[in-house]
């Protein structure tokens, strides 16, 4: 009755090869050219994408600012952030004579100058919608306009990326709810804390490890429950065997003590623990700036700290490492050109994209500025969308992550990535 | 080679009383005085009864069983629905040392601690969750702060909060809805949480008016545009809230005659003619909640909460007649939905969320627990705080939005950390409840309490032998630790 399976039972169990694997209606080019879960340094490894949803819809025309287009002065007197004025941090930081970066991205600016962060501006979802929640569900799921397809877009390239990877750590959301661009069926792990992440919390008895077997076996028996415990247990089982004790950042990076900046930390852990983790999710929500946005201080600008020193930090607590990571990061949509009444913004449609790493073509400002004349402006006053987020996306897919599979990654999407953004190598 | 252990039949069911008196014998040993047994269900309508208010309470405890099935579930439901008819005498007790509740929002911006309000908040509802015997009616308290969801610590919002918990969700949980929402639409929380309070003729805001009509009443795809947002904006321009550099009393609802467009607007194909002033929203909250798409909506996220994840199309189309059919009386809707075939049907079936799960523990177990931290913490580690969703659509209402690795290993731990009494703002007298030294008639007591039943035979032997094997704890411990955290805890 009381037959104990052992623990290394349950890291076998995690680390068995998916079915996929022996399935014959992959195709070749689909099938496993990278071990993803080898013993560490082992090459090569699959590349890592870090996906950063900023949520509320961020106004992007005052994060990578367009001074050299005097719409933008005339339709914001309050919020816009004036031209560039070297030496002056009340201004902002030119980039290529045209747009310039808030002064709060100032951590940025050194990894700019390194080519190794790229913007997209008048990018994003070309479904009209003006609703965080429809807006976010359709770029998270990958399809604009469409509801029907349930599963996310990070979890359709996990499908179809094949790399033999059976780890429970290849794709982690970090937060207490996974995002909908991880539903699918490849399993995600949700995660907070890897700190508190084990059975016992406060509780570290000797009678914790007989829980864990009873409480596996019980699970196993529940069809809805028992993958999702079987899953969280095997996790347990891997930050045991491979993540031990307090984490130091490499090269004097310093993460801020954010919710956005400890995630960031944690997801730079794991890639250094090589758990096998693939892709990742973090969120920095509060973008819904309708009312007192603040122009160089306030709600907005706080966000804007917080953004770009933790990911200055992880740029640079990874070091070489960037080179096979790629952050992403992109918002649900961007916000109304003209300011309103309450020194804030409503919302709007097109936005900028952020990609961070040392795998592209970067500072390099991508997408076609449409400007912010009366006529250029789409309904009902919002920078228009030239670049379709699929595109970068799809980019880094198939040249990041070597996932030629686009038109299951993004079915329905036929705009080709011609962007530049990612190496070829 | 794991047990063979089912979920679906993890429970007796009727047809097991031979067996069940050989268990209990002549006289089985009391338990402690504070313990009300439940007896065990005799008839299917004793185990449907027990199912049932595991459905409709945050956890039931033995008198509230033993009430229902005294009058019957339809009578226990009418009661439930006239809370001031049901004594909550015992809740004073574990609210009284709470000062914020009553206060005004100057008394509230005079506090010298910034976070007692909102932290006072929390503790009251999960107080009020786990003692009160007005358990519907919490649940719908619970329910509405969801749909008209305010971000406690947004703004001024971590004082005005309370004064919307108050007089806005409470009075009228049980009521009508478009008294409901004409309360939220004056609630200064409110127009500070959606920025209504800031939004003018000259620059109108359309935060609140866009989910005003996504959230609160039509729902996305009931076929407004974004000019009925700018128009219904438009109609709210001057609602806002008193706050210091106004002058007068500081957090109540003023309508600014001078900040309001009083040009004629056009909402849903309806005309608001020029002039109206005020009465612009109270004709937009008519259109609103008389409108079929909100009856449709509203409907929607009851039978979502009572009866499943994804609820029967012919259920919700019944529930939003009974709701257009009664003017948007929430008691008939939850009527409808409460007594229907679905409803029974589905019983058992339904995911809890993290409050469901943290609250319906504490209160089956008898607990003594202040609901403060730890208690809270692990809660919030699990991502549901009341009041603390950012986000204007609340905290999602499925099990799939909630099932995954994190939350599973909070409630493993919310579980060990009850069963050893870890926790130091909650006490459980575990062998008081057990009554019990014999495993035998520990293991049966404590499924009564949490389930209203006892287990399926191949479950209680599992659990009788994983107990026995924990030696360096007593019985009374391991098998509520396994029992809360086991997989059949999850559901109701």
């Amino acid at each position: 009755m009381k037959n104990k399976f052992s623990r290394r039972d349950f890291l076998k169990s995690a680390l068995a090869l998916p079915a996929w694997i022996l399935d014959p209606r992959i195709p070749n080019q689909y099938r496993p050219r990278f071990t993803v879960l080898a013993p560490k340094g082992q090459e090569p490894r699959a590349n890592i994408m870090i996906c950063i949803f900023l949520r509320g819809g961020m106004d992007g025309l005052n994060v990578v600012i367009p001074h050299g287009d005097a719409d933008y002065y005339r339709l914001r007197p309050t919020l816009a952030i004036a031209e560039p004025d070297s030496g002056n941090d009340t201004t902002g930081i030119d980039l290529d004579g045209f747009f310039g970066l808030h002064p709060a991205l100032r951590p940025l600016k050194d990894i700019w100058d390194d080519k190794g962060l790229a913007f997209i501006h008048a990018a994003g979802s070309p479904d009209p919608t003006h609703s965080h929640f429809d807006a976010m569900d359709y770029m998270e799921r990958g399809t604009p306009g469409e509801k029907q397809i349930p599963t996310g877009w990070l979890a359709r390239h996990l499908q179809v990326a094949a790399n033999e990877n059976g780890s429970p750590f290849r794709a982690v959301g970090f937060g207490t709810l996974l995002p909908s661009s991880l539903r699918g069926p490849v399993p995600a792990l949700a995660l907070q804390s890897i700190a508190d992440f084990h059975l016992g919390g406060k509780y570290q008895g000797d009678e914790v490890d007989q829980f864990q077997n009873a409480i596996f076996e019980m699970y196993a028996a529940d069809p809805t429950l028992g993958s999702r415990a079987d899953f969280t247990f095997s996790a347990v089982q891997v930050l045991e065997s491979v993540v031990s004790g307090e984490y130091t950042a490499s090269h004097g990076a310093q993460y801020p003590e954010t919710e956005f900046g400890q995630s960031l930390k944690q997801v730079a852990q794991l890639i250094k623990a090589e758990v096998g983790l693939e892709v990742a999710t973090v969120d920095l929500g509060g973008w819904d700036t309708h009312v007192d946005q603040g122009s160089l201080k306030g709600n907005m600008p706080a966000l804007l700290t917080d953004l770009s020193k933790s990911l200055a930090a992880f740029y640079h607590d990874l070091g070489d490492t960037m080179k096979r990571v790629t952050v992403v990061a992109m918002s649900e949509f961007g916000r109304r050109a003209s300011e309103n009444g309450g020194q804030g913004t409503d919302h709007g449609h097109g936005n900028v994209m952020l990609s961070m790493g040392k795998s592209l073509n970067g500072g390099k400002i991508y997408g076609q500025w449409p400007g912010l004349s009366a006529e250029a402006l789409v309904s009902p006053g919002d920078l228009a969308i030239t670049t379709d987020f699929r595109s970068v996306l799809s980019e880094l897919v198939s040249k990041h992550l070597h996932n030629p599979a686009l038109e299951q990654v993004f079915p329905g999407f036929t705009e080709f990535p011609t962007l530049g953004l990612a190496k070829d190598i | 080679m794991n047990q063979p252990l089912s979920r679906r039949d993890f429970l007796k069911f009727a047809g097991f009383t031979s067996v069940a008196a050989a268990l209990w014998g002549c006289a089985p040993q009391s338990p402690s005085p504070t313990f009300i047994p439940i007896e065990i269900p005799s008839n299917s309508e004793d185990e449907f009864i027990v199912a049932a208010l595991r459905r409709i309470t945050f956890g039931p405890l033995p008198e509230e069983i033993n009430r229902a099935r005294q009058i019957g579930f339809n009578n226990f439901v009418e009661e439930q629905l006239w809370p001031q008819t049901i004594d909550d005498s015992a809740l004073a007790q574990h609210i009284d040392h709470l000062t914020v509740l009553d206060m005004s929002a100057s008394e509230l911006l005079d506090l010298e601690k910034r976070l007692q309000p909102a932290t006072e908040l929390v503790q009251a509802t999960l107080l009020r969750a786990v003692y009160s015997r007005r358990q519907l009616y919490e649940i719908m308290v619970n329910f509405w702060s969801d749909h008209f969801n305010i971000y406690v610590l947004k703004t001024k919002d971590r004082f005005l909060k309370i004064i919307d918990d108050r007089e806005v969700i409470r009075p009228n949980a049980l009521g009508n809805f478009r008294e409901l929402l004409s309360a939220s639409m004056h609630s200064p929380a409110m127009l500070i949480y959606l920025d209504n309070a800031s939004s003018t003729k000259d620059g109108p805001v359309e935060n609140y008016a866009r989910e005003l009509m996504e959230l609160h009443t039509l729902g996305v795809s009931s076929g407004y545009s974004q000019t009925d947002v700018i128009e219904v904006a438009r109609a709210l321009t001057g609602w806002s809230v008193t706050l210091p550099r106004n002058g007068g009393e500081i957090g109540k609802f003023i309508f600014h005659e001078q900040t309001h467009d009083n040009n004629p607007k056009r909402i849903l194909g309806v005309d608001f003619p020029a002039g109206q002033g005020i009465k612009d929203g109270e004709q937009l909250a008519d259109l609103l909640a008389s409108h079929p798409a909100t009856a449709e909506h509203v409907a929607y996220k009851l039978a979502r909460r009572f009866v499943s994840d994804s609820p029967p199309p012919a259920l919700v189309s019944q529930a939003a007649s009974a709701f257009q059919a009664s003017h948007g009386d929430i008691r008939a809707v939850l009527k409808l939905i409460l007594f229907s075939d679905e409803f029974r049907a589905s019983l058992g079936m339904k995911l809890k969320r993290p409050l469901e799960y943290v609250v319906s523990a504490l209160r089956q177990t008898g607990a003594n627990t202040t609901v403060n931290n730890p208690s809270a913490k692990m809660l919030r580690q699990m991502g549901q705080l009341p009041f603390y969703c950012p986000s204007p659509n609340g905290y999602p209402d499925t099990g799939t939005a909630w099932l995954n690795s994190n939350d599973l290993m909070a409630r493993w731990n919310f579980a060990l950390g009850l069963a050893t009494n870890t926790f130091s703002d909650t006490q459980i007298d575990w062998e008081g409840l057990a009554g019990s030294a014999e495993p035998e008639k520990i293991i049966d007591t404590l499924s009564l309490r949490l389930f209203g039943n006892l287990l399926a035979d191949d479950v209680r032997q599992y659990i009788l032998g994983q107990a026995s094997d924990i030696k360096t704890m007593r019985p009374a411990f391991s098998m509520a630790a396994l029992l809360l955290a086991s997989p059949y805890f999850q559901y109701r």
